[in-house]
C-alpha cells in the first residue's frame, strides 16, 4: 500500500514536471499568440487611433528573444521592473527572458552562456563585475545596469559587443538624502545600509551620505549597521541604543523600515530618508516622518531596452560614449503630491513611458532620434516631467 | 517429532532468508537506480523542452564550465560524507582562497604556482579547522562548520572589502589558457580518477565508509578515527581549492559573494545523486558526481527553456523531493547524523 501510494505520488510530481517543462516550450508562442490577440482586440476597439497605429507599427518590426538579469524579479523594484517589461512585450515585437542571478558573478556569467547558447538577441545585464561577463556573451549584444563601477566601464568599452551601460547617480541620491535630512534640523544620524561589496551602486548611495555627513561638522553620525536587509532591526537597535538620534538613512525602502520608525515610537522625533520607496511611505510622508525617498528606479531597465533594440533594429547607438556610465536621472519624492503621482504614473498600468513614447526614442522607427536625445530624455526623468506628459 | 519440525523449519527458513534477500537485492538495485533514472529523466525531458538545444555543441561547453566545479567539490565531498561529516565552510574558504590568489598576482612578487599553492592551502586549513573542531572539542560538525562559516565569510567581506569597489579583479585574458574546455576536461577526468582510486582503493576511502557505517565499531577495530577523519578533510580541502582556482579565472575576480552558496548546493548534489548523507557502505562516489551532474544540467535546460525564475525553483525543489524520497533508505536511520 506504501509502495503504492509512493509510486503515485511520483508519478504525479513527475506528470507535474513535465507538463511544467511541455509548458515552457510552447510558452513563447503562446505568450505571442496572446499578444497577438490582445493587439487585434486592441485594434478593434480603437480603430483609426494612434494607439492602434503604434501598435501596428511596432508589430511590424522584426521580433527579437532579450534576456534580462537582475538580482532577483521578487523585490519591489523586481517586481516593478518585471511589470514594465510585460507592458513592452505587450507592445513591442519582442520576447523577454527573465533570469535572476542573486548578484553573483558565477551566477551571472551562467545564465549569460545558457542565454548565449538558446540563441538570444541582446542580454541586458546585471551584476556584470568582470569583463569575463562580457566576454561569455561572445558577439550577442549587452547592455548593463548598475553594479558596474567607472573602472569595469572603461575596460569593457573595449569590447565589440558592449554597448554601454546605464545607472542611476547612487552617490548623488545618499548625498541629497543627507541634504534632506540636515534641512529637517537632524544632527545625530544613523545610517543603515547593504554589507558594502554586493552591489556597487547600493556602496555609492551610502558614500554619499557618509560624505554629507563629513561635510558637516554640526552632524554627528552616531552608528554604521552593514547587514544584508535587515533594516528594520537596523532601526529598531539605533532606536534603544540611541535615544538623541533625530535621523535616519537607509539605503534601501522597504515597508519593514517604515513599521520600525511606528512600532519603534520614532514618529515624531526621528526624521527618516531612504533610496526606493515602499506602499506605506505615504503615511510617513504625510505626517513629515520621511523627508526624503525616490521612485522610479525600476525605468532604467526600460533605458537599457532602449539602448538595445535601438542596436539590435539598425546598429544605433543610443550610447555615444561607452567609456563613461551613462547616469540617469533619479525621481525625487518629497512630498504626498509627488508619492501619488509616482503611484499613479510609475507604477500603474502605464510605465514612465508609454509605447508611443517609446517608439519614438527608437531610430528605426524616428530617424531623426539621435543619442544626443536620449541622453537629454535620461537627463529630464523627473516626476515633474513625467506629471506634464501624462496631463498632456 | 521435534526433529521433522526442525527440518522443515530448516528449509522453510532457508525459502524464507532466500526471498528476503531476493527482496533486499531488489531494493538495493531500485535504490541505486534511483538516481540514474533521475539523472536520465531530468535530461530526456530537458532535452525534449528545450528541442535538442540542451545538447549543442556550445551548451554541452556550458554544462561542463557550470558544472565543473560542483563536480570537483562533490569529489572531495565524498571523503566526508562517507564517515558522516560535513562541512559548511566550503562556499567561504573558496571564496578565501581565491581572495588569496588574486592579492598574490596582483602583487606580482609570486609566481603563479605558488600563488596557487598557497590558495589551495586555505580551504584544506578551513576543512581541518572543522575537523580539529569535531574530533577534539568534541563539537558536532553541524555547528562547528557552520560557526565557521560565519567566521570565514566574515573575514571575507572584510578583505574583499577593503578595495573601494569590494572587487578584485585580475585581466581575463592574461590567465584564458586556464579557463579553457580542454584543461578543464584534463583537470577533471583527473581528479575524478585519483578521487575514486583513493576512495574505493585506499584506506582513505574505504576506512571512510567504515566509519560511516559504525564509528564505535571502526574504533573497536583498530582504525585510527581521528587520522581517516582528518584525511578526508584534507582531500575536500584540496578540491576546493583546485575549484576555486578555476572559478576564480572563469569570472576574473573575485567579491564578498565568490562561493557564497556553494556549500548548500554541494547538499543538494550530494543528496540527489543518491549518496547517503550519514555516509557507510553505501557510499558511492559516482552518485556525488551524478548529483552535481544532475543538479547543473537541470539549472542550465530550465534557464534554456525560458522559464520563470520561480518556476525553476519550484521545479527543482519538487524534483529534490521526489527523488531524495524514493532513494532515501529510511530503514537506516536521520538522512543527516
Amino acid at each position: 500500500m506504501k509502495r503504492q501510494i509512493k509510486k503515485w505520488t511520483a508519478l504525479l510530481l513527475s506528470a507535474a514536471m513535465v507538463f511544467a517543462m511541455v509548458g515552457c516550450g510552447s510558452s513563447g508562442e503562446d505568450k505571442k499568440e496572446e499578444q497577438g490577440g490582445q493587439k487585434e482586440e486592441n485594434q478593434t476597439k480603437l480603430e483609426d487611433t494612434s494607439a492602434a497605429d503604434v501598435d501596428e507599427t511596432l508589430a511590424a518590426a522584426p521580433h527579437f528573444n532579450i534576456t534580462v538579469m537582475l538580482g532577483n524579479f521578487t523585490d519591489s523594484q523586481g517586481v516593478e521592473t518585471k511589470q514594465m517589461l510585460e507592458y513592452i512585450e505587450k507592445h513591442f515585437n519582442v520576447t523577454f527572458n527573465y533570469v535572476e542571478t542573486s548578484n553573483t558573478t558565477e551566477n551571472t556569467i551562467a545564465a549569460i552562456e545558457t542565454a548565449v547558447a538558446s540563441d538570444t538577441d541582446g542580454i541586458i545585464g546585471a551584476c556584470v563585475k568582470t569583463a569575463a561577463c562580457v566576454e561569455a556573451a561572445g558577439d550577442v549584444p549587452m547592455v548593463n545596469q548598475p553594479d558596474i563601477g567607472e573602472e569595469m566601464t572603461k575596460e569593457l568599452a573595449g569590447k565589440a559587443n558592449y554597448l554601454g551601460s546605464v545607472c542611476e547617480d547612487d552617490y548623488a541620491q545618499g548625498y541629497a538624502a543627507g541634504a534632506a535630512l540636515y534641512e529637517a534640523g537632524c544632527r545625530k544620524v544613523c545610517i543603515a545600509r547593504m554589507t558594502v561589496g554586493i552591489s556597487e551602486s547600493i556602496d555609492n548611495r551610502g558614500i554619499g551620505f557618509l560624505d554629507f555627513v563629513a561635510e558637516h561638522d554640526d552632524m554627528e553620525l552616531l552608528a554604521d549597521n552593514q547587514s544584508r536587509g535587515q533594516y528594520a532591526d537596523a532601526v529598531a537597535t539605533f532606536a534603544s541604543a540611541f535615544p538623541e538620534m533625530d535621523g535616519i538613512f537607509c539605503v534601501i525602502a522597504n515597508d519593514g523600515v517604515s513599521q520600525a520608525m511606528v512600532t519603534e515610537g520614532l514618529v515624531g522625533s526621528v526624521k527618516l530618508a531612504t533610496v526606493g520607496y515602499a506602499s506605506s511611505d505615504k503615511q510617513l510622508l504625510e505626517n513629515g516622518t520621511l523627508v526624503y525617498c525616490t521612485g522610479g528606479k525600476s525605468a532604467i531597465t526600460m533605458t537599457c531596452f532602449l539602448a538595445l533594440y535601438n542596436y539590435l533594429l539598425d546598429e544605433s547607438k543610443m550610447i555615444d560614449d561607452e567609456t563613461r556610465l551613462m547616469t540617469r536621472n533619479s525621481m525625487e519624492i518629497k512630498s504626498v503630491e509627488d508619492f501619488e503621482a509616482m503611484e499613479k504614473y510609475v507604477v500603474g498600468d502605464v510605465p514612465p513611458y508609454n509605447a508611443e513614447e517609446m517608439m519614438n526614442m527608437v531610430h528605426y522607427f524616428n530617424e531623426e532620434f539621435t543619442a544626443e536625445d536620449f541622453a537629454g530624455i535620461c537627463d529630464n526623468y523627473t516626476i515633474e516631467d513625467l506629471m506634464s506628459r501624462r496631463s498632456n | 517429532m521435534g526433529g521433522k519440525q526442525v527440518s522443515r523449519t530448516s528449509e522453510e527458513n532457508l525459502l524464507i532468508q532466500q526471498q528476503l534477500d531476493k527482496k533486499a537485492r531488489q531494493k538495493d538495485l531500485v535504490m541505486n537506480l534511483i538516481p540514474y533514472a533521475g539523472f536520465v529523466f531530468v535530461v530526456t525531458a530537458l532535452a525534449i523542452a528545450t528541442g535538442g538545444n540542451l545538447f549543442s555543441t556550445n551548451n554541452l561547453a556550458n554544462i561542463l564550465n557550470q558544472s565543473f566545479v560542483m563536480i570537483i567539490v562533490a569529489v572531495g565531498a565524498s571523503f566526508v560524507y562517507a564517515h558522516g561529516g560535513m562541512d559548511f565552510t566550503v562556499g567561504a574558504s573558496m571564496g578565501l582562497a581565491e581572495f588569496v590568489i588574486v592579492t598574490m598576482i596582483l602583487a606580482n612578487r609570486v609566481p603563479l604556482a605558488i600563488a596557487l599553492f598557497v590558495g589551495v592551502l586555505v580551504p584544506v586549513a578551513s576543512s581541518v579547522s572543522v575537523a580539529c573542531c569535531a574530533l577534539y572539542l568534541k563539537i558536532p560538525v553541524f555547528v562547528g562548520s557552520l560557526g565557521l562559516r560565519m567566521v570565514l565569510m566574515g573575514v571575507l567581506n572584510m578583505v574583499t572589502t577593503s578595495s573601494e569597489s569590494g572587487q578584485l579583479n585580475i585581466s581575463y585574458n592574461d590567465y584564458r589558457f586556464i579557463d579553457n574546455v580542454a584543461v578543464k576536461l584534463f583537470v577533471l577526468i583527473a581528479i575524478i580518477v585519483a578521487g575514486y582510486y583513493l576512495f574505493e582503493y585506499t584506506g582513505i576511502g574505504k576506512k571512510a565508509k567504515i566509519i560511516g557505517g559504525n564509528r564505535t565499531v571502526a574504533r573497536e577495530s583498530g582504525i585510527n578515527v581521528s587520522k581517516y577523519v582528518i584525511w578526508g578533510y584534507v582531500f575536500l580541502g584540496v578540491c576546493v581549492g583546485i575549484a576555486g582556482i578555476f572559478s576564480l579565472f572563469r569570472a576574473a575576480g573575485v567579491s564578498n559573494t565568490s562561493g557564497s552558496g556553494t556549500e548548500f548546493n554541494l547538499m543538494t548534489c550530494i543528496a540527489l545523486g543518491g549518496f547517503p548523507l550519514k555516509g557507510g557502505q553505501r557510499s558511492k562516489i559516482i552518485n556525488a558526481i551524478l548529483g552535481a551532474m544532475t543538479v547543473c544540467i537541470l539549472s542550465n535546460g530550465l534557464l534554456l527553456c525560458n522559464l520563470d525564475a520561480n518556476i525553476i525553483n519550484g521545479i527543482k525543489g519538487l524534483l529534490f523531493i521526489v527523488i531524495v524520497g524514493l532513494s532515501y533508505d529510511r530503514s537506516s536511520g536521520k538522512l543527516v547524523s
